[in-house]
């Protein structure tokens, strides 16, 4: 349940931030920041409304989602390949969970690859389908 | 080969990333299983994505390393010492940084919320990893070099900022004897 929760932190995480960086034209860093803060002081405010667990952990998905989000419209076109990327990014967090505890960074180097790799993705299926 | 140095740090920083997740006992063999594919699409976007060459002012070089150290050392203060934790710390200021260029006219000014942003994954350290103030200040520093080896290159994919963040402390944990 708690991945569950988790993973679906990534996917809104990551589609969220891409709609006000360019939907709604703030630019990444302001709506990677914003979103995270917003989310961050909800948990801060409110950290009953969840396990102690998921107050801690869905602040950090959501954050290192919105940098998944922060993808250019140019390198990543599609919302819906920004949600599978949220969404792998969740995986890998989950997955890392025991590993590097501590570092800054983490959560931003576990986005850039989801973020690449599902730009490797795209790459090779338009190469493919010409 | 000026031009291939981006993507060849990025590269270093998630291929030491990926390997750390393949060797750790705790994670789970699906993943593993991932771990080989995940890295040849890396490459396939690594090499494709191309870089932009931006004219940068003396003044702004000379400037990312003091502020990126100063940022990494302000958003571990609001993190561990007012207990705020590293995501309100990190969001406080990289929600302020993204309105210098509306503020301040000047194309330095326009070229700091990057570095700034950068900077506060570094200070999102945990007292798990350091207490001292002295290797954040250094991983900040850390962080400017590779942020000022790759700002031409790897541009539009988000995530860029945390894995340099987390290349300069990884260094930095190295030379303190942490990593």
């Amino acid at each position: 349940m708690n991945e569950l929760i988790l993973l679906i932190t990534g996917g809104v995480g990551a589609w969220s931030t891409y709609y006000v960086a360019n939907d709604l034209k703030q630019g990444a860093i302001r709506s990677s920041a914003g979103l995270s803060l917003i989310v961050g002081l909800f948990f801060y405010a409110f950290p009953t409304v969840v396990s102690l667990q998921q107050a801690v952990e869905i602040p950090f998905v959501f954050m290192g989602a919105s940098f998944v989000g922060m993808t250019a419209k140019q390198a990543i076109g599609s919302k819906l390949l920004i949600i599978i990327a949220g969404l792998f990014y969740s995986s890998i967090f989950i997955a890392a969970d025991s590993i590097f505890i501590g570092y800054g960074g983490k959560i931003g180097t576990a986005a850039c690859i989801a973020g690449t790799t599902v730009y490797g993705i795209q790459h090779l299926v338009r190469r493919v389908i010409g | 080969m000026l031009q291939q140095i981006p993507w060849l740090v990025l590269a270093g920083i998630h291929v030491f990333f990926l390997l750390n997740l393949m060797e750790n006992d705790a994670t789970p063999i699906w993943i593993k299983w991932l771990i080989v594919p995940t890295i040849g699409l890396l490459i396939i976007g690594y090499l494709s994505l191309r870089s932009t060459k931006e004219a940068h002012s003396k003044l702004e070089t000379l400037l990312t390393p003091l502020v990126m150290c100063a940022t990494g050392l302000l958003t571990y203060y609001l993190s561990i010492e007012l207990s705020l934790g590293p995501v309100i710390a990190a969001g406080t200021i990289g929600f302020l940084a993204s309105y210098l260029p509306v503020f301040f006219k000047s194309r330095t000014a326009a070229a700091m919320p990057a570095p700034i942003y950068c900077a506060t994954f570094v200070g999102m350290c945990g007292t798990y990893l350091t207490e001292s103030y002295l290797f954040i200040a250094f991983a900040g520093l850390s962080a400017s070099v590779l942020y000022l080896m790759s700002r031409d290159g790897f541009n539009g994919i988000g995530g860029k900022y945390g894995s340099l963040a987390f290349g300069g402390i990884a260094l930095v944990a190295l030379i303190f004897g942490e990593l």
